[in-house]
């Protein structure tokens, strides 16, 4: 009986780690910088429309 | 896939069994400051002179241009770097333009620019996109440098002085007067390729004998119809009857006046007025077989002698027009269009005939006109100055 909780204990535990990693490490970084490169485009665009940036 | 984003959800939706609050937090926290200093560093990176000329089209074009300008090296040593100025300062602009630059980076990784020639053709697109922003931004990337309320008028050459200040009350964007200043202009705003070619428009064919034309712009003049010997130049926007037509050559006669001080080669258009109708050469000023001498009267302000004059010369057949108001047209909206970036244009009649030649020139360095259209917009002025219009002014 407590083999197999430890056992899934062992994979929860590894499952955690790994997960934590992925998105500190990967998810994160990435959707940060899919923000701000669409923010980016988003001003773009909107300058096409409305001219380019002014001074103010 | 399903099944794996579930159980994803499952562990992150959830408070973590195994691992402490601290761990968690400090984790994140490490992870952010390492993502945002890369970020940054990355930002910098791409915004690095080095990285600019990293591509053909930059180095081997805009940035050997660059050397040749003060702005690459000058008696106080401070240089300015191509993002000082393409890349702005504020940060959303900034980002924008960092992915507007995704365009560049794909022009580059396809060799869309990768020669002299594809540059050339192109340079006139690219410097109106960074005019434009110039324009939209008052010159802002400028203006984070050069400030007006820095400058010593002083120290600035009277005709630098006159402008400056202009410019300084009213904040004007430097770009509106300082195109080119760190790299070549497009070709077609030096030379007179583009409005050569309007003004030929304008010339009409099949000239008749006995009637009068006008020149389209300056012309050769010479002295026989085998069109080898040099005579002098007509000037823009000119009377002349045609005296006799042959296959390729015309023979015109000119009707003008000329001061009799020196060699009389300058011909002008009516007695004590500096409208210039082009030049002789020494030989032809000096002999009788080119023209009837006519009377001679004595200009009372200037005292100069002023010899009428009707020569007699031969030209191209061609470039002529019936009448001048097509060149004249073209020309006021030249001097709209150019005279009105730096300041607000006078009158035509707002000098005299013989002040306009002083005025125009003084103001020739601040426009790119080539010297057809200079020529021809100075005629116009002089031709609509005080001395010609009705209104009193």
């Amino acid at each position: 009986m407590s083999e197999i909780k430890n056992e899934y204990e062992q994979t929860t535990r590894t499952r955690e780690w790994k997960t934590f990693l992925f998105i500190t490490v990967c998810l994160f970084p990435i959707l940060s910088v899919l923000l701000i490169g669409g923010y980016g485009f988003t001003v773009w665009f909107l300058q096409m429309f409305m001219g380019p940036p002014g001074h103010g | 896939m399903i099944k794996f984003i579930k159980c994803f959800w499952q562990i992150v939706s959830k408070p973590s069994v195994h691992l402490s609050l601290g761990l968690l937090s400090m984790g994140g926290f490490l992870a952010g400051v390492i993502f945002w200093g890369g970020f940054n560093t990355a930002l910098e990176v791409t915004n690095t002179e080095e990285f600019c000329i990293s591509c053909h089209a930059m180095s081997d074009n805009v940035y050997v241009e660059l050397q040749e300008t003060v702005h690459w090296k000058n008696h106080s040593g401070v240089r300015a770097t191509c993002p000082d100025c393409h890349v702005p300062h504020n940060w959303t602009n900034k980002i924008a333009r960092k992915m507007q630059a995704s365009k560049e980076v794909w022009s580059a990784v396809f060799g869309n620019i990768d020669t002299r020639e594809k540059f050339l053709a192109k340079r006139g697109e690219l410097a109106q996109h960074e005019w434009d922003r110039f324009s939209a931004n008052n010159s802002l990337e400028c203006k984070n440098c050069h400030n007006y309320n820095s400058m010593d008028f002083s120290i600035m050459s009277e005709r630098a002085q006159v402008q400056m200040k202009m410019a300084a009350e009213r904040d004007q964007s430097c770009i509106d007067c300082h195109k080119g200043i760190a790299h070549n202009l497009p070709e077609n705003m030096h030379s007179g390729e583009g409005t050569l070619a309007k003004l030929e428009e304008m010339a009409t064919s099949g000239y008749d004998q006995g009637q009068s034309y006008y020149s389209v712009r300056q012309l050769p003049l010479f002295t026989d119809k085998t069109l080898a010997t040099e005579a002098g130049q007509l000037n823009a926007a000119t009377k002349v009857t045609i005296l006799a037509v042959e296959d390729n050559a015309i023979q015109v006669e000119i009707d003008a006046w000329r001061k009799t001080k020196g060699f009389g080669r300058v011909m002008f258009e009516d007695f004590a007025m500096n409208i210039n109708d082009g030049f002789l050469s020494k030989e032809v000023a000096l002999s009788d077989d080119y023209m009837d001498k006519g009377e001679s009267k004595i200009d009372e302000l200037t005292g100069l002698p002023w010899q009428k004059v009707s020569v007699k010369l031969w030209m191209r057949n061609g470039s002529l027009t019936e009448s001048r108001d097509t060149l004249w047209t073209f020309a006021k909206t030249t001097f709209d269009k150019s005279c009105s970036v730096c300041h607000t244009q006078p009158a035509e009649n707002h000098f005299d005939t013989n002040t306009w030649p002083g005025m125009f020139n003084g103001m020739l360095s601040f426009v790119n006109l080539d010297g057809d259209t200079q020529a021809l917009v100075l005629k116009y002025l002089q031709k609509h100055s005080s001395d010609f219009s009705d209104e009193a002014h």
